[in-house]
């Protein structure tokens, strides 16, 4: 059983291997349209609010963290927070990043360092705007935590992007009260729920994944999201394939 | 182009590292496969050396507690000292560092002192301060997802919005143990286990995709980040 597992893996991941090079190979020279994501439309307001009104950006990633299974969820979340926080380095209120995982603390400084930086405005830039919140049983010290600096720091808008619980809904109904837009979304079934259901503009599931393509402009992160597209479609293809194939035998065998 | 020693030197780093944990993760329980695939030696110089780098980023997680302690008090320390916000900031600030200092100062006592578990002051903290705490944030998230609900519909009104009330509605009028509401329990039944099932399926197949997409791509070098 387990070699059967080692070998589906390996499989898994030299089919992603190849539909990438696929893709890689149709797409390298066109200019790529990206599928709407209503939520992201909206950045470029929030990034203007909070220039004006020299209120901070706060992003978060939850409970995504290097070294652990959300490690390249916080990967896509840094990213995020990379193109959408250099665009407010100019602003009086700097961005604010928060984790509840400390080994997540080095990635997210050196995150908001390089958006300074690309920017070439390093000097303005304070590690103490990266600040960790430790997490308690069920994350709810994180959730009172981040409650507490709505009132205190009153971001122009929270960006929660990673992995929260249903914890998530008191942060996003403490920012709501100061009248900060959320944008949001959760590796987690009960955190991603939440998310839509309260999030002024919530993202769901793999679009955390995707954002960056849309943020940055960059070919080959646009080509990342046609490879997860092409993915996606092939897993509804196979699954619907595997549900026919069940169906025609039950009818068969009835 | 301008190529940069140092993205090629952190590129190659974790294309190696990254390609070498993989393997040995992957044949690591099963040495007669990984024999099979790259020969005796090579196969447990692959395995020693995936185990290596996971324990080393074990050893690293452990540590970052430190670092995650030392952030906390700086940010801290830096907003009393400096001023930044309102003087009930500044007070939570000073609370906050001095409440440290006093449990760290406690624990160290109790160690020093080897005061039993049962008559601990510091366990006394966490459990009857701290989880006390968090249990009442716990029934307010209750309070909390049912406004969610409310201001849900009363944002803006579409039909994805209703439908989602009205299925949470219905799980929730489905598990009360009342008589007459044997048709709701089933309903709710058939919800949880036919379309919620299959939707949570959906979109943790999207995100394990999507994960094996970008690990991929940072495998091979074609996502660098940011950087």
């Amino acid at each position: 059983m387990e070699g059967l597992v080692q070998v589906v893996a390996l499989l898994v991941i030299l089919a992603v291997f190849m539909l990438n090079s696929i893709v890689n190979a149709l797409t390298r020279r066109r200019d790529l349209v990206q599928r709407r994501l209503p939520a992201l439309e909206r950045l470029p307001d929030l990034t203007a609010v909070s220039i004006e009104a020299s209120r901070p950006l706060h992003f978060s990633a939850g409970s995504a963290a290097p070294g652990t299974e959300s490690t390249l969820l916080a990967l896509a979340g840094a990213e995020i927070t990379y193109y959408v926080a250099r665009q407010v380095t100019l602003s009086d209120a700097p961005p604010l990043l928060t984790v509840t995982e400390s080994v997540a603390l080095p990635l997210a400084t050196d995150t908001l360092r390089l958006a300074y930086a690309s920017r070439g405005r390093l000097e303005r830039f304070k590690p103490v705007n990266v600040r960790w919140y430790p997490a308690g049983e069920r994350a709810l010290a994180f959730a009172g935590g981040l409650s507490a600096l709505q009132s205190e720091e009153k971001p122009a808008a929270n960006l929660l992007t990673g992995s929260f619980g249903t914890e998530l809904a008191l942060i996003l109904d403490s920012a709501q009260r100061q009248g900060s837009t959320t944008l949001s979304v959760s590796d987690r079934l009960e955190g991603q729920a939440v998310a839509w259901a309260m999030a002024d503009q919530p993202l769901i599931g793999e679009e955390v994944f995707a954002a960056a393509g849309y943020l940055s402009e960059q070919p080959r992160l646009a080509r990342r999201n046609a490879v997860l597209d092409a993915g996606r479609w092939l897993l509804v293809a196979a699954l619907l394939s595997l549900a026919a194939v069940q169906l025609l035998n039950s009818l068969t065998g009835a | 182009m301008r190529v940069r020693p140092g993205v090629i030197l952190a590129s190659s780093t974790i294309i190696l590292v990254g390609l070498i944990t993989l393997l040995g993760v992957l044949f690591g329980s099963n040495l007669t496969l990984a024999q099979e695939a790259g020969g005796e030696i090579v196969s447990v110089v692959l395995i020693f050396l995936a185990r290596l780098f996971v324990q080393i980023a074990t050893v690293t997680i452990a540590l970052s507690v430190v670092v995650g302690v030392l952030n906390l008090l700086v940010v801290h320390i830096n907003r009393f000292y400096r001023g930044h916000g309102s003087f009930l900031n500044r007070l939570n600030s000073l609370v906050l560092v001095l409440v440290y200092v006093l449990t760290v100062s406690i624990w160290i006592i109790e160690r020093w002192q080897g005061t039993p578990a049962t008559a601990s002051l510091s366990r006394l903290l966490l459990e009857d301060v701290q989880i006390a705490i968090e249990s009442s944030l716990a029934a307010l998230l209750f309070f909390t997802l049912v406004y969610g609900a409310y201001r849900l519909l009363q944002r803006q009104l579409s039909f994805y919005r209703v439908l989602f009330v009205a299925a949470v509605l219905v799980v929730l009028m489905g598990s009360l143990a009342l008589p007459g509401l044997a048709a709701m329990a089933a309903l709710s039944d058939w919800l949880l286990s036919v379309p919620v099932s299959a939707g949570a399926r959906g979109i943790l197949l999207g995100i394990a995709l999507a994960t094996v997409v970008t690990g991929v791509r940072v495998l091979i070098g074609q996502d660098r980040s940011y950087h």
